[in-house]
């Protein structure tokens, strides 16, 4: 049986060795946490105010052993152009937490907007098999792109392969294969890209390329066409497009974002004044229209025109800024100022909405002549825009509804060339061929005409295009 | 201490230890963000700075300079495309060393280049000006090619030649089919789409085009006898997600061939403009291709393949390409004889270097050692973000000065000047007297 006093003995040098240990162990967590990094600060003058609490936000509620706290923080830098501290950031996230795909992707973004490529590659290659399908995807277009960059076209190529059907790395890589004199290779590349989004002009580009490398001048001619009466826009990069999104999802622009927002749901008062608080953290004219328009509906006119007139002063006049100049003079009962600024408007953009504003309002002079000519021009535009909007029965249905028994010179010439593009690109090469013909008897015709010939003559047969849904 | 007492210490140790833990602040240090500003030795030539006024720091936007004589009258001129004002102004020197102002045509929705010529060989020179119709990004047919045509009592008259087209950034003329009147090329730079043209001149001022190439993103059209065989070619650089150089072979009738002299499967490498220029002085038109247009990024970062290239004329429409100078966001170029040894120096501007760091290189000129080996020399670091650059005798003293244009589209810079100038050489009365002072404006008439 043991002494009861050596128990307690016991017992209590247990208990201070526990004691012992637990200051240790504080003290070396104390000295750890002395020495975790500090995320870095650097000069944040140039960013607008609301962009920088969001920053120091984050920033000063970092918590140094949270590896989703860096990877943030990496991404708020690099959201916001300061790639260095980024790629510092995303340095520390990788190494708190090196089996999430998404630190080594941020690391490799702020490695290949710095320009160092090889670097970029290698991160993004270890992002890759840790990511999902679709990320993975990305990684790979990523490397191809860096591999580009770095004039190493034949890695670059096994990148995009890599990629599976992911558009952009495909459209990246009958790039390559096209101009390599590949186009065997590239041609089921192109028709693939072409069949999943005819809309996209940069498909249609790219078959115009392939059609030259193939002597197949035709084609060419015909993929240009297409490319002309298609969107204007440009997805194929998909770095670019990925810094684009993520632009509006942080800082400003997720305010702006929430500007639009509340006007699609008709919050004036709440948009304007967010809108006002986004335009004076920094000047952008597309805020300015944005702070103009929502006064426009709150009829706050004053305030309008001092956000338009500040707009002309540091960006400019344009044709749709004397647009708008002239919808506030008309707003404020002044028709004369409002036909001045739309005339203006009319004389930068001649077939801009101006001339369909000016016949709405009735401010047409007392002069036939002068309203004939509003109504071309207003009907000109209204068509064009059918044809870019891939809307070939509104475009025929406006064509058709336009009476054109006194139309001349110049507008009759840009309807008759509209008519035949809205009815070759409707197939009925027929009409195309008669509009454009009829067009060539009206004297010496811009390029665009006789290429539409040429065009008409390539293709006797050919099937419509798909309209937009 | 008592059993009781380290029982106790045991249990409030970690209660209190560990959330303060918390408050102890970290103090380990990343290490050095890195920076990639290019920097270069300062120059030993040196020069006055100066600038033409009106400053105007605010957001200016300058387009295009150029430093020609307009009129012939003896002294050089500045032709400034300023897209804030929209409008092409000539900057005349006066008597008493000032600046003087005209605006030689308005109007003109950010006007890109203007280039001068009789265009109509009635003795007097008019300017063409390549409109882009807005500065910023836009696919629409906003563009024109607008003829400022110099009436007799030397105001100008503005007739638009080219329309429906979309955004325009450069007009060059040139005879190109051989019948004696003055033809154009034009580079339709637009955005997503674009095109080549050349604009024959049909008679009674009216012009037709026909297409030479289409791709978005024509940036130049410089126009020289490229094969020497006494025709004018054409030369175009096509940015945007092409990043090729071609030349366009006359027959002498009008009839283009295309011949691809540069390509780069680099499609972020950026593209800034094309100069012709004869650099090695051996008879022939080489180009020289700045590299550093960084614009499609909303935040842009100097990169290792921005700079210089030259795309030595080999003859036979074989150009050899050789970097003569890594300059982080290079945006133009201009070539002089800057330091008198008698071989084609080049200058080059930067609107995107690494403008956080300290003294980062947004003027720089290219010593030419006679057999086309460059040394680079830094002029300046401020003011930022330079999208033009010309070089021209602008005090009489035989030397070649350099008037650059600014354009900070990304961030403002409070030392932003819209037209500085670097006059070459040491202090002396003639430099200090030129800048700075503007007498009356004029407008309509140089």
């Amino acid at each position: 049986m043991e002494h009861p006093s050596l128990t307690r003995r016991i017992v209590k040098v247990v208990v201070a060795f526990v004691v012992c240990l637990e200051v240790a162990w504080l003290a070396m967590a104390a000295i750890d946490q002395r020495q975790q990094p500090v995320p870095p600060l650097p000069d944040l003058s140039r960013l607008d105010v609301i962009s920088r609490e969001e920053l120091l936000q984050v920033r000063n509620h970092l918590n140094s052993r949270s590896a989703e706290d860096w990877l943030r923080l990496a991404v708020l830098f690099n959201v916001h152009g300061y790639f260095p501290e980024a790629e510092l950031c995303a340095e520390v996230a990788t190494q708190l937490a090196p089996i999430d795909s998404r630190t080594w992707f941020e690391r490799g973004l702020a490695l290949h907007q710095t320009g160092r490529m090889e670097q970029a590659i290698e991160m993004f290659k270890r992002a890759r098999p840790l990511a999902d399908r679709s990320t993975a995807a990305m990684c790979s277009f990523c490397i191809g792109r860096n591999y580009l960059r770095l004039e190493r076209p034949q890695e670059a190529e096994l990148e995009f392969q890599k990629a599976g059907s992911f558009a952009p790395a495909q459209f990246e890589l009958a790039k390559l294969l096209i101009r390599d004199h590949r186009v065997d290779e590239a041609e089921p590349l192109v028709a693939n890209l072409l069949k999943s989004d005819p809309t996209e002009q940069e498909y249609h580009q790219l078959e115009q390329r392939l059609a030259i490398a193939k002597g197949d001048e035709p084609r060419a001619r015909l993929a240009e066409f297409r490319s002309e009466w298609t969107s204007d826009r440009r997805s194929t990069d998909a770095v670019i497009g990925l810094l684009g999104s993520r632009l509006l999802e942080h800082g400003l622009e997720r305010r702006f974002a929430q500007v639009r927002a509340l006007a699609r749901r008709q919050q004036w008062d709440t948009a304007s004044r967010i809108a006002i608080e986004v335009l004076s953290a920094e000047w952008q004219p597309r805020y300015s229209s944005e702070v103009v328009r929502l006064n426009l509906e709150l009829r706050e006119f004053d305030h309008a025109e001092d956000a338009l007139q500040k707009e002309i002063e540091l960006d400019g006049l344009t044709g749709e800024r004397a647009l708008t100049l002239g919808e506030i003079a008309w707003q404020r009962q002044q028709p004369d100022l409002a036909r001045e600024h739309w005339q203006q408007s009319l004389a930068i953009e001649s077939f801009g909405l101006a001339a369909q504003r000016i016949l709405d309002a009735k401010l047409m002079e007392n002069d036939a002549e002068a309203t004939r000519r509003l109504t071309d021009q207003a009907s000109l535009a209204a068509v064009r825009q059918s044809l870019l909007n891939r809307n070939w029965a509104q475009a025929d249905q406006r064509l058709t509804g336009w009476d054109r028994s006194r139309t001349e010179g110049p507008s009759l010439q840009s309807a008759l060339f509209f008519e035949g593009v809205a009815a070759f690109l409707q197939g009925n090469i027929t009409r195309a061929r008669e509009s454009w013909t009829a067009l060539s008897k009206e004297g010496p015709q811009p390029g665009r005409v006789q290429r539409a010939l040429q065009l008409a003559a390539d293709h006797p047969e050919l099937t419509a295009d798909s309209p937009a849904n | 201490m008592s059993t009781r007492w380290l029982l106790l210490a045991a249990v409030v140790i970690p209660l209190v230890g560990i959330p303060l833990l918390g408050w102890i602040p970290a103090g380990g240090r990343l290490r050095e963000p890195f920076h990639n500003a290019s920097t270069f030795p300062r120059s030993e030539l040196s020069f006055q700075v100066s600038s033409i006024p009106p400053d105007q720091s605010d957001r200016p936007r300058i387009t295009n300079v150029q430093i020609l004589d307009f009129d012939d009258h003896g002294s050089v001129d500045v032709i400034v495309c300023d897209a804030r004002r929209n409008a092409v102004l000539r900057y005349q020197r006066t008597s008493d060393q000032a600046w003087q102002e005209t605006t030689l045509g308005s109007g003109l929705i950010a006007p890109a280049h203007a280039t001068c010529v009789d265009l109509d060989r009635d003795g007097r020179r008019d300017v063409l000006v390549a409109v882009l119709g807005n500065l910023y990004p836009d696919d629409s047919p906003v563009g024109s090619v607008v003829w400022l045509q110099q009436q007799p009592d030397g105001t100008f008259a503005s007739r638009v030649l080219l329309t429906d087209v979309r955004r325009v950034a450069d007009v060059q003329p040139g005879d190109f089919d051989g019948d004696g009147d003055i033809d154009l090329a034009v580079a339709v730079f637009g955005y997503a789409r674009g095109e080549v043209l050349w604009m024959e001149n049909l008679g009674n001022e009216s012009f037709i085009d026909h297409r030479l190439d289409y791709a978005a993103g024509a940036i130049h059209v410089p126009v020289a006898d490229f094969d020497g065989d006494g025709d004018l070619d054409i030369a175009t650089v096509i940015s945007q997600e092409t990043e090729e150089v071609w030349g366009y072979e006359n027959d002498g009738q009008g009839r283009f061939s295309r011949k691809l002299l540069f390509q780069t499967v680099n499609y972020d490498v950026g593209s800034a403009g094309l100069v012709a220029s004869d650099l090695d002085s051996d008879g022939d038109m080489d180009l020289l291709l700045p590299l550093g247009d960084n614009l499609e990024y909303r935040h842009t970062f100097p990169q290792p393949y921005h700079g210089c290239l030259w795309l030595e004329n080999l003859g036979g429409w074989k150009f050899a390409t050789h970097r003569i100078a890594t300059f982080g966001g290079t945006y133009a170029a201009a070539v002089d004889d800057l330091d008198g040894d008698g071989d084609r120096d080049v200058v080059l501007v930067s609107m995107f270097n690494d403008w956080r760091t300290t003294d980062p290189a947004s003027v720089i000129w290219l010593e030419n050692d006679g057999r086309q080996n460059f040394t680079p020399w830094q002029i300046a670091a401020a003011p930022t973000q330079l999208s033009t650059v010309a070089c021209g005798d602008l005090n009489g003293d035989g030397r070649p000065d350099i008037v650059a244009g600014c354009m900070p589209v990304l961030d403002t810079d409070p030392q932003s000047r819209r037209l500085p100038v670097w006059v070459n050489g040491p202090e002396t009365q003639t430099s200090r007297s030129l800048p700075d002072r503007m007498s009356a404006p004029q407008t309509g008439a140089p």
